[in-house]
């Protein structure tokens, strides 16, 4: 119980201290935050109406207080309206949460389905030619930028055969291509990660002596080598989970499909500046809640971490 | 009762060479030799598990079946590293009952731990919350779940204190005698061997020199084993000379 | 080895004067398009510009812009690092902070931020990237730094009266470089994708320079009439990704051996994990 409080503090401290920062940072940008809000420049606009704007939106307030005003907005997720749309951010932020979700979860998909296979017949396999091919594999889609891939499976697929849907979202269909452009790079670095894992496993002692116990290969392989291997791919994999929760951007613009990389890359291109804090402020919230999933999950396969100093 | 015959192990050199070797049944049998000598690989030969890039020719013939864990226990000399770092000792131990179909006989298991001196309460730790010596009374007491009637014991001696030593070897040779079972204990001091050992083997560079009884050994003429045995009385004489616990 | 060298930097030559003969930005609208001739080795591309010229230059900047990030960001990432391994106290601890605070940041999302913040620029990339990428470095070097001081002839030395500054530079540098820098060649590779994919949508690389994700993008609308506008600079991307990949193989084997986790495999057809 103890190291729960304790983490939940170190979070919120941390939490603190990042949006704070942002705070800082968001003021300190070239340009007066008013004009920017407002979308107008110096010359439209009389000082008199200038500095009433500034009266209404609290800017004239001292910093702190424009800090704590700041923090209840962000925390009730009054995050503004876009400068693009109008919209309250956080409905657009939402909005295209959900998309890249789908998008995140055909990639990992597709990756799951290349890379166990390869990854864990790799590990166990003697034929040089699965492990040759679980290389190959996963050299290409290291070498090869996902966005290129991309690219060709649209021309071919999509424009010249007709088969699929060039961008957009519509069902479905419109998933295959950007999971197979997102999934494929992804695989690549999981295969070597898990055979690497999975063989290292394998080659601990206690594997051995437990074969000596009698317990059957079945068992050896799947509750003791797999579950001891999984954290170190879980790391990775939040790390992996972390950048998709940003938002596929590059994909997300070919396929033009409407997740949280794209609608940032417009925000940005528009400077819209309330877009952006709240992006900031979400996807930094989304990534801590995912590192300290990922974590416990890590915890729970390896009770015996938590006994010792093991982080 | 397991008979070896012409059993060669090589790997890019020769690590075994024509072992004809026949283990009486009930008998507490010491392997004795050097490091390299095969001592070892004879052991997991007779677990059938030898290592990849090892291969073998001859026969173990037994006239009765060699089940890792049901008719054989291993004890290993790497106790630290046995145990599966994510598992309680319980829970091991339940797995290993499990994987001959079986459920965790309690009465005996809880006799047993009591022999070994393991409070039942460790059951619940991890490998890691306990000590070395309780881990190599563990490595023990999953040799003999099942009740094995061949225990092969890898160097208990080498890694722990004399008196914990001597208890373990105690305790081993009571097993046999309560459950008729046949004990091979590998070892490199002639020492406990032939205080224990009702039939020594002695090896060397994967040759079997001499095998007999402790009393035979002691007169042999053989030239290794006499050297071997002076080197052992020379010990004897140290450790006399320096007070600590010693084997008659 | 010497005949190699003299292809390669012949080969270099050749292409730097190409570039540098047909101008790479020149825009010529009545010669768009045109096919693989004697007086444009690659054609030219949608505004009639050289492609070959430009294919060269963009491989130029890319290296460029690689290299360069990936050397500050390892200087940077491993001079903390050593020193968060070499003092003990309060700097090592701030160094810890700073890193489990920017561990969890996913390079896109910086990248996005940082140019949210500033502006879609190489610039705002490089500091992206800088961010992130110190911090593989530091944790490398500090734990090298604290092995090797452990290791009994570090003591030795110091007995020996030899001073902090020759300790660091006979002991504990070499080990610590050697590793450094096969982490920086199979780094070059990583942002040169990065940098590929940032310019293509746009916040990378501005027009008029050239860069392989961009030209990319721009070669896209041909690929029926032109597809070599599309496949050209991906394969340019794709070997020299691979290059960079060959050349991490090849210092690994020269001696010392990266412990990270996404190392890839070494040799294939490995038996199967020994007994």
């Amino acid at each position: 119980m103890h190291s729960i409080v304790k983490r939940l503090l170190s979070l919120s401290l941390f939490t603190l201290l990042i949006t704070f920062s942002c705070f800082v940072l968001l003021r300190l940008l070239p340009g007066d935050p008013v004009l920017t809000l407002l979308n107008i420049d110096e010359l439209s606009a009389t000082p008199e109406q200038i500095e009433a704007a500034r009266r209404e939106l609290g800017y004239d307030q001292p910093m702190l207080v424009q800090y704590v005003r700041w923090l209840q907005d962000i925390f009730t997720l009054r995050l503004g309206n876009s400068l693009q749309t109008g919209r309250p951010v956080i409905e657009m932020l939402l909005e295209s949460y959900l998309v890249t979700g789908e998008l995140a979860l055909g990639g990992l998909t597709i990756a799951l389905l290349i890379a166990l296979p390869l990854g864990i017949g790799s590990a166990l396999t003697t034929r040089r030619s699965v492990v040759r091919l679980a290389h190959l594999v996963s050299m290409s889609g290291a070498a090869v930028p996902g966005f290129w891939i991309g690219l060709l499976l649209v021309d071919l697929f999509a424009v010249r055969l007709g088969w699929l849907p060039v961008m957009g979202r519509e069902g479905m269909t419109s998933l295959v291509l950007p999971a197979l452009s997102l999934g494929f790079p992804l695989a690549s670095v999981y295969i070597p990660l898990i055979r690497l894992n999975l063989r290292r496993e394998l080659n601990q002692p206690y594997i051995e002596l437990a074969r000596m116990r009698g317990i059957s290969e079945r068992t050896i392989l799947w509750r003791y080598a797999l579950r001891g291997s999984v954290p170190p791919v879980l790391s990775v994999f939040g790390l992996t989970l972390g950048s998709l929760a940003g938002g596929v951007v590059v994909l997300e613009v070919l396929f033009a499909y409407p997740g949280v990389g794209k609608l940032m890359v417009d925000a940005i291109l528009q400077r819209d500046y309330p877009l952006i804090q709240g992006y900031i402020l979400l996807t930094t919230g989304v990534i801590l809640v995912l590192h300290q999933g990922i974590r416990s999950l890590n915890w729970a396969l390896r009770p015996d971490w938590q006994k010792g100093t093991h982080t | 009762m397991i008979q070896i015959r012409s059993l060669h192990v090589r790997a890019k050199h020769v690590l075994l060479h024509d072992v004809n070797l026949s283990l009486p049944a009930h008998r507490f049998i010491c392997l004795v030799g050097a490091s390299g000598s095969g001592k070892t690989l004879l052991l997991k030969r007779l677990l059938d598990r030898l290592p990849d890039g090892i291969s073998s020719s001859g026969e173990v013939i037994s006239d009765e079946p060699l089940r890792r864990g049901l008719d054989i226990g291993y004890i290993p000399q790497q106790y630290t590293d046995a145990f599966l770092p994510f598992l309680t000792m319980r829970q091991m131990l339940r797995d290993t009952f499990r994987a001959h179909g079986r459920k965790i006989n309690h009465p005996y298991i809880n006799d047993v731990l009591r022999t070994l001196e393991l409070d039942p309460t460790w059951l619940d730790r991890y490998p890691a919350e306990l000590s070395g010596g309780q881990l190599q009374r563990f490595a023990i007491l999953f040799a003999v779940a099942l009740k094995p009637r061949l225990i092969l014991a890898d160097e208990l001696t080498t890694a722990l204190d004399p008196v914990l030593t001597r208890r373990l070897l105690d305790w081993l040779t009571e097993y046999q005698h309560q459950y008729g079972a046949t004990i091979v204990f590998v070892t490199h001091e002639l020492g406990p061997a032939l205080h224990y050992g009702q039939l020594l083997v002695l090896m060397q560079d994967g040759r079997i020199i001499e095998t007999g009884t402790p009393q035979m050994i002691e007169q042999s003429r053989h030239p290794f084993t006499l050297a071997l045995m002076q080197a052992h009385r020379t010990s004897l004489e140290e450790r006399k000379s320096s007070c600590t616990q010693s084997y008659p | 080895m010497k005949k190699r060298w003299l292809i390669l930097w012949g080969c270099l030559l050749l292409f730097i004067s190409y570039t540098v003969f047909k101008n790479p930005f020149n825009t010529n609208v009545a010669k768009r398009l045109e096919p693989v001739s004697f007086e444009y080795w690659l054609g030219t591309d949608g505004l009639g510009r050289d492609f070959a010229a430009r294919l060269f230059l963009a491989g130029l900047i890319s290296l460029g812009f690689s290299l360069l990030t990936v050397l500050l960001t390892a200087c940077i990432g491993t001079c903390l690092g050593c020193l968060a391994g070499f003092y003990d106290g309060r700097l090592k601890h701030l160094i810890h902070r700073l890193e489990d605070g920017l561990v969890i940041f996913p390079d896109t999302v910086l990248a996005l931020v940082i140019a949210g913040l500033l502006d879609a620029s190489p610039q705002s990339l490089i500091f992206a990237i800088l961010l992130i990428k110190w911090i593989s470095y530091a944790r490398l070097s500090e734990t090298l730094v604290t092995e090797t001081m452990q290791k009994p002839y570090v003591s030795m030395a110091r007995i020996n009266g030899l001073t902090d500054s020759m300790i660091l530079r006979r002991h504990i540098l070499p080990p610590i470089i050697r590793q450094v820098v096969v982490l920086m060649s199979l780094d070059v590779g990583k942002v040169i994708l990065f940098l590929s994919a940032f310019s293509y949508i746009g916040l990378g690389v501005q027009a008029p320079l050239p860069e392989w994700g961009a030209m990319l993008n721009e070669g896209r609308p041909y690929f029926s009439s032109a597809p070599r506008l599309m496949l050209l600079p991906g394969a340019c991307i794709v070997l020299t990704v691979v290059a960079t990949m060959g050349w991490t193989r090849w210092m690994k084997k020269k001696g010392g051996y990266v412990n990270d986790s996404d190392s890839e495999l070494t040799r294939s057809g490995e038996t199967r994990p020994s007994a």
